[in-house]
């Protein structure tokens, strides 16, 4: 280790010390499974609201993980703003890598509305992630087409949430804390921009999110408050008002409340993590 | 240590824009809170990197660096952007130390791809990668199947040197079982640059049943697909994940590594 090294160690020691309370019992990665038969996916979007389709980019994940194409499809379920299941639908891979699945088509009944989905894929083991102790997991890519676009805007998934063990019982992947935590979203909503966050809660117990607006240098403002249920779901607009920049701050529970963000002109949605 | 790229191509007329932000994304991990350098960095041909501060920015504020407000050439096509706590020297011989560390998450930048008046975004950082080696594998994600809208892959690289090396990034084709696979183009790329691919001349059409790898042995990039509705003019832009995403907890770095001997040996046996 270098002389500036130890030194910068050294200098940040209180630091790391007031890190412990937010360290000490609680995990801040996801939860293992338990199990790793099947796979993890993430809690991603889906949103048939505000001119939005949902798409998502279904690929054989045992495919490129070990070059095997002999599994039929993946499950999608879906889940309401509520956290409460809505559809569990078998869909089978039409090729390996390039099934385009409309998750807003899927039924009538979701017009107009939002909330989160997990895609399950139907295999009975991989043997490269068991070997080393790993489970698959999908955090694959989804899309989304506003106001008739052919251009489809995609964003990645970052949550391994939710996991669906052989008895069908979902469990949530989360990590919580006892101490409340804030996330700030990495950029600033200038004066007249308009973004909305989607927030989800992937842990096993209901949250409470205090989402706030903050002044550069200091001064905050409450955007909404509120609980979500596991698996549950919450869009949130804001229009920055004011004259001066704000940052979006988000309050929980939550190790990490990271949101994906929407933010439209007049015929763009530009989709990213907040 | 952790920068955030600035990049321009000029063959297909986009450039790129960062949002930086001088605060944490969370309040809990040990953060050295001080007014920053940004520090605008290019890779020097021979070796090393050069250092220009164009501003400070202070604790809890953020801004905003455009591409189109930087010098680029045919030979810089790529600049790494850093919020420095000292003043960086005008030439140093690896990418300046940020000490932005934060891992819940890691500290982000917002990154637009720009033309005209459009814009797509994404979420990211850099990391710099070990000089002189390296390897990439990745398969083609984000399908387009709108016929008027054209794809571009966008390979970025930084090396801690600097130092200027090419090497290939090779694309295959399969159709169902790897057995079928087969090359379909062997594209040479340069380090610390941002190379552009134009997936709509490479690939044409979108073919779902035509599943494509790509495999660069000698060279890590982070790969970003973009895509440009030439009616409209909107943006989308989104990187993918190394392998080990595929995976989560266990040995991720060794599931990795043997998902990429499989790919690239099976590719190998194809170019015999």
């Amino acid at each position: 280790m270098s002389l500036a090294s130890k030194t910068n160690k050294i200098a940040t020691l209180p630091g790391r010390l007031a890190e412990i309370p937010y360290k000490l019992f609680q995990p801040l990665s996801y939860r293992a499974p338990g199990s790793n038969t099947g796979n993890v996916s993430d809690l991603f979007p889906w949103r048939a609201d505000n001119g939005l389709e949902t798409i998502f980019h279904l690929v054989n994940l045992r495919f490129l993980i070990e070059g095997t194409h002999t599994d039929a499809g993946a499950r999608f379920v879906l889940f309401d703003e509520s956290g409460d299941q809505v559809l569990d639908r078998f869909i089978p891979y039409t090729n390996v890598t390039n099934s385009l699945v409309s998750v807003t088509g899927m039924a009538p009944s979701l017009a107009g509305k939002f909330g989160v989905f997990a895609v399950f894929h139907v295999f009975s083991h991989c043997d490269l992630a068991i070997t080393h102790g790993s489970t698959v997991s999908e955090r694959g890519y989804v899309g989304y087409r506003y106001g008739g676009s052919q251009l489809i805007d995609y964003v990645h998934g970052n949550l391994d949430a939710i996991y669906r063990d052989r008895t069908g019982r979902f469990v949530m992947l989360g990590g919580k804390s006892w101490l409340p935590r804030l996330y700030s979203c990495q950029h600033v909503v200038q004066v007249d921009q308009t973004f909305e966050y989607f927030l989800v809660n992937p842990s096993d117990e209901s949250q409470a999110f205090k989402v706030s607006a903050s002044c550069i240098g200091g001064g905050e403002i409450m955007v909404s408050k509120f609980r979500l249920k596991p698996r549950g779901s919450r869009v949130i607009r804001y229009t920055n008002t004011s004259t001066e920049p704000r940052k979006i701050r988000i309050n929980s529970r939550l190790v990490m409340s990271r949101p994906v963000v929407f933010e439209y002109d007049d015929s763009t949605a530009d989709v990213f993590h907040g | 240590m952790s920068f955030f790229p600035l990049f321009v191509n000029r063959e297909f007329g986009f450039g790129s824009c960062l949002e930086i932000v001088n605060f944490p994304p969370n309040d809990w991990e040990n953060f050295d809170a001080s007014n920053r350098f940004i520090c605008v960095s290019e890779p020097c041909m021979t070796g090393g990197w050069n250092n220009q501060v164009v501003g400070e920015l202070p604790i809890d504020e953020a801004t905003i660096l455009d591409s189109s407000a930087y010098s680029f050439t045919s030979n810089i096509t790529f600049k790494a952007v850093s919020l420095l706590k000292d003043e960086p020297p005008e030439h140093s011989q690896s990418l300046p130390d940020a000490r932005l560390a934060t891992s819940y998450p890691t500290y982000r930048s917002k990154i637009s791809i720009t033309k005209g008046f459009k814009k797509g975004s994404y979420q990211g950082e850099m990391v710099s990668f070990p000089s002189g080696r390296g390897s990439s594998l990745f398969f083609d994600m984000f399908p387009q199947p709108g016929a008027a809208v054209n794809r571009y892959l966008i390979l970025l690289n930084a090396e801690g040197s600097g130092i200027e090396r090419v090497a290939d990034m090779e694309i295959f084709g399969l159709r169902g079982s790897v057995e079928t696979i087969s090359a379909l183009a062997k594209i040479r790329i340069r380090s610390n640059q941002c190379n552009v691919l134009d997936l709509s001349k490479i690939l044409g059409q979108f073919d779902p049943g035509l599943s494509i790898v790509f495999i660069c042995r000698k060279m890590s990039v982070v790969p970003i697909f973009l895509a440009i509705d030439q009616n409209s003019g909107r943006i989308s832009v989104e990187h993918t994940h190394p392998p080990m995403s595929l995976v989560v907890h266990g040995d991720r770095l060794e599931v990795q590594r043997v998902i990429k001997e499989y790919w690239f040996s099976v590719s190998s046996k194809q170019n015999q």
